[in-house]
């Protein structure tokens, strides 16, 4: 009998261990996004082709002693795939519950930093890339782009017993519908947004450029927020007790943010420029960046952490050293011909509270990777 | 738009990959040639009964959605080979394209299915599936010059042959035909 793998088994599976993957989604939905990890190998061949069986497909599985996962979009066809395997003499063959629209939903939460006045996690949304933040100080937390899925927040502050006070969105995301807004209405705490990126919108928020500082506790965390437009106009980085850059979607562990999804790409690249070459010039190389997605598991570090220090994330990226601010400009401006993040335009209007849909709708909407990045250096995997 | 297909399959409610399992089912039972429409409720079945159809052969013609409805037309692969043309009287697409653009009165007669007729005809042809040729021989005028089309010229030269043996003089084959018209297409709704 084939078994079930729920998301959760997957994730500690897609961290820490080695696991095959028999993707059975037709060919075009895996190309644009599927399950990867650094020990993870995967195949894809549509549940389609394997309707009359699978014999054909048996010498293209491994027979170490690995588990073999089967993945659709959905469940049944996986399922289907991993019974069809099980009779066919296959072992350690599992199913994935709920498929890539519940892996889509599921966020792992990893302890960044813990001393006596400061606990940082972040919480990776392993399917998309897209990562937020909780800060914890003397029983309350600060909550920063949190991401659909609330409760995963409020359960988090649950168990470590704290009131979530305030609630920061960087910049008005164009890759997720962001759970600001309900988080705040479940706790009561601040909703935070840059002015400049909601505009006309209606989502009600406090402007965070009016809060050059946001204490926690008794003063003992300092958030300061530093304008780093360009992803966005109205892109924020919090520096936390100066140690920690939570630089959204400025700055990623592989590069910059990308700044095309506005539609003026020649004035945003310009701020990011600024953005790059003055406020960032400014912070030193030993300051951790914790930025808000990846784009590939090479990012994430051996303690399942997406961040690295400012100096080697300059030194890694040659775009961060491209002073010539022509060469500069013209290369992030280049991420307007690349793939933008699927029903991006949709995701910042839902964001800016200029339109709502139901909970299913937007599932769908968010199915896919975040694609928020400038690749400059390296292509984009197929 | 409702259109006459040879078998109707049931699908709504159910989950993939049941529609592909029961449209396969149901292909395996049909004449090569013939139309089935699936209905499905799974929004996953658009992309993947077209990926299945290119896989195995078969024609994916097109789907028509009403609200949450889908239907998906196919018509089963043949499995004759393309068989040599017999009928003399050729014209190319393109030469007809010309025509066309002359002359917007020429008789197009599009003999395939009707659901592929309804993804796609040359705007004004008249269709009448090469099955029901011979029973509706009498709609087809015999004063005029007829240009008969299908997908590749295998069933317009059957029907071709057809028509110059009940004593039709000016017919003309369009070759290769739909599957590679350039020329203008419309739908019916």
């Amino acid at each position: 009998m084939a078994k079930l793998m729920t998301v959760e088994e997957m994730a500690k599976k897609v961290l820490h261990d080695k696991l095959f993957i028999l993707d059975v989604r037709n060919d075009e939905e895996y190309k644009k996004w599927k399950i990867e990890g650094k020990q993870v190998e995967s195949l894809n061949i549509p549940y389609f082709d394997l309707i009359d069986g699978v014999e054909h497909l048996l010498e293209k599985l491994p027979r170490d002693n690995r588990d073999i996962l089967v993945v659709c979009a959905q469940e049944g066809s996986s399922r289907f795939v991993a019974e069809k395997l099980s009779e066919a003499g296959m072992d350690h063959v599992y199913y994935l519950q709920g498929g890539m629209k519940t892996w889509s939903k599921f966020y792992h939460s990893e302890l960044v930093a813990a001393d006596e006045n400061l606990k940082l996690f972040q919480i990776n949304r392993l399917a998309k890339g897209c990562l937020s933040y909780m800060l914890i100080s003397e029983g309350e937390a600060l909550v920063l782009d949190p991401g659909r899925k609330t409760d995963v927040y409020v359960d988090l502050a649950q168990k470590e017993g704290v009131v979530i006070r305030h609630i920061v969105d960087t910049h008005v995301h164009a890759d997720h519908i962001s759970g600001g807004p309900e988080l705040a209405g479940k706790t009561g705490g601040t909703y935070y947004l840059p002015s400049s990126d909601v505009q006309d919108g209606t989502v009600l928020f406090e402007p965070l450029e009016n809060h050059p500082q946001i204490t926690m506790g008794k003063v003992v965390v300092e958030v300061l927020a530093i304008p780093t437009p360009g992803h966005t106009p109205g892109s924020t980085s919090l520096l936390v007790n100066k140690k920690y850059l939570l630089s959204g979607d400025t700055i990623f562990v592989g590069g910059l943010g990308r700044p095309d999804l506005g539609g003026k790409v020649k004035e945003w690249a310009q701020m990011l420029y600024e953005t790059v070459f003055t406020t960032i010039a400014d912070i030193p190389d030993d300051i951790y960046v914790l930025p808000g997605h990846y784009s590939t598991v090479a990012e994430i570090n051996d303690q399942h952490i997406v961040g690295d220090y400012l100096g080697d994330i300059r030194q890694r990226n040659e775009i961060m050293r491209t002073q010539n601010r022509k060469a500069f400009t013209e290369t992030v401006e280049a991420s307007d011909s690349s793939e933008k993040p699927p029903n991006f335009d949709k995701i910042v209007l839902i964001n800016r509270g200029l339109e709502t849909v139901t909970p299913e709708k937007a599932t769908e909407l968010e199915i896919g990777p975040n694609r928020c990045a400038v690749h400059h250096s390296t292509p984009e995997p197929d | 738009m409702s259109v006459k297909v040879d078998v109707q399959l049931d699908c709504k409610g159910l989950s993939c990959p049941m529609p592909i399992v029961r449209t396969k089912k149901a292909m395996d039972q049909l004449e090569p040639g013939q139309v089935i429409e699936v209905q499905a409720t799974d929004p996953g079945s658009l992309a993947d009964i077209q990926s299945w159809a290119k896989n195995v052969g078969h024609q994916y013609l097109g789907t028509k959605q009403e609200g949450d409805l889908l239907k998906h037309y196919l018509r089963k692969a043949g499995n004759y080979v393309m068989k040599e043309r017999k009928y003399p009287r050729m014209i190319q697409n393109e030469e007809l394209i010309q025509k066309l653009n002359s002359d917007k009165n020429i008789y197009i007669l599009d003999v395939r299915e009707p659901a592929e007729f309804a993804f796609g005809h040359i705007p004004g042809a008249c269709s009448i599936p090469l099955v029901d040729l011979e029973n509706r021989i009498a709609e087809v005028p015999k004063d005029r010059t007829v240009y008969v089309i299908c997908r590749t010229g295998t069933r317009s030269d059957m029907a071709a042959q057809l028509l110059t043996g009940h004593g039709f003089e000016n017919i003309i084959n369009v070759v290769p035909g739909m599957s590679v018209w350039t020329g203008p297409v419309e739908q019916e709704n």
